[in-house]
């Protein structure tokens, strides 16, 4: 039987996908009677989604251009 | 690496070359053959650099002396890894070297003042294991219904840039980025482990973050 602090501290690993079996039996045992634990999961879940879909970066177009212009001027010409 | 950005196979019927034809092309002296190389890597070689320096444009000056770097080093890639990692990893050296640089300024306030970040907010619990105080808000499915407002974006925004520099990274190049443990581990120098902790007290302080959020609507 694991306690609450415990189901926190595998949550990583269990949704990677790499806790050993015994230890996801006893936490989805866990998760099966402790509506705080339930809750928290789905916080923690959520929380890389909202970062996933507000921080994605894409490379501004004026960065691009600069780039290249930078490495147009810096590399020798083509031979 | 985002495998979807690798150079298309040739036998796939696609008439555009491979990255590895296009390293032989610029390894004698093609530059048009290193700027398509450079076309189609940057998006995540710029994302790398953003994740690591924090800023714009330091991300751009990490990104010029990569790829200058890069252009030199051609003819020390082998092969043995995939373009995109070899070129990866010069850019995480280009920007490390970058941070480390930036740590020993001697007027480096913020720097100094960011520590360890080992006060990291997190969930409380009592002697025993059971939560000090139970989390009762789920907002989770809220959260999935605001992703588009703006109030939002600039929450979590905040609160990922409020992370010390060591969680920030490995969060943002992990949950955001896309990368694995692993390839986190070898960009930034860390075990696996040491990854994977800081990831998750990441985690665990911007949810703290977010419930706050939420709890305020």
């Amino acid at each position: 039987m694991i306690y609450c602090q415990e189901c926190v501290d595998l949550l990583a690993d269990y949704l990677e996908g790499t806790l050993p079996p015994s230890q996801r039996e006893q936490l989805e045992e866990h998760l099966s009677y402790c509506p705080p634990c339930v809750t928290f999961v789905r916080t923690y879940k959520a929380t890389t989604r909202v970062a996933r879909e507000s921080l994605v970066a894409e490379i501004p177009d004026e960065v691009s251009a600069r780039l290249h212009d930078f490495l147009r001027k810096s590399l020798p010409s083509s031979r | 690496m985002d495998r979807t950005s690798a150079a298309p196979a040739n036998d796939s019927g696609s008439t555009e070359p491979t990255d590895v034809e296009l390293v032989e092309l610029a390894r004698a002296g093609d530059t048009a053959a290193f700027s398509v190389l450079v076309a189609r890597h940057q998006r995540q070689l710029y994302r790398l650099a953003l994740r690591m320096m924090g800023n714009e444009a330091d991300a751009e000056e990490v990104l010029q002396e990569a790829l200058l770097n890069a252009f030199g080093k051609l003819g020390e890639f082998r092969g043995e890894s995939a373009f995109n990692s070899w070129i990866y990893r010069i850019a995480a050296n280009c920007a490390l070297m970058r941070l480390r640089r930036r740590r020993r300024a001697p007027d480096n306030v913020a720097s100094q003042a960011e520590g360890t970040s080992d006060a990291l907010a997190g969930p409380a619990f009592a002697a025993d294991g059971s939560w000090a105080e139970p989390p009762s808000s789920d907002w989770s499915l809220r959260a999935d219904d605001a992703l588009h407002n703006q109030q939002l974006g600039k929450a979590i925004e905040c609160a990922v840039a409020n992370l010390s520099e060591d969680y920030r990274v490995v969060f943002l190049l992990k949950d955001v980025d896309g990368l694995s443990n692993e390839q986190i581990a070898e960009l930034l120098d860390l075990s696996v482990p040491a990854v994977k902790s800081r990831l998750h007290r990441a985690r665990l302080a911007l949810r703290e973050q977010l419930t706050e959020f939420f709890g305020r609507r």
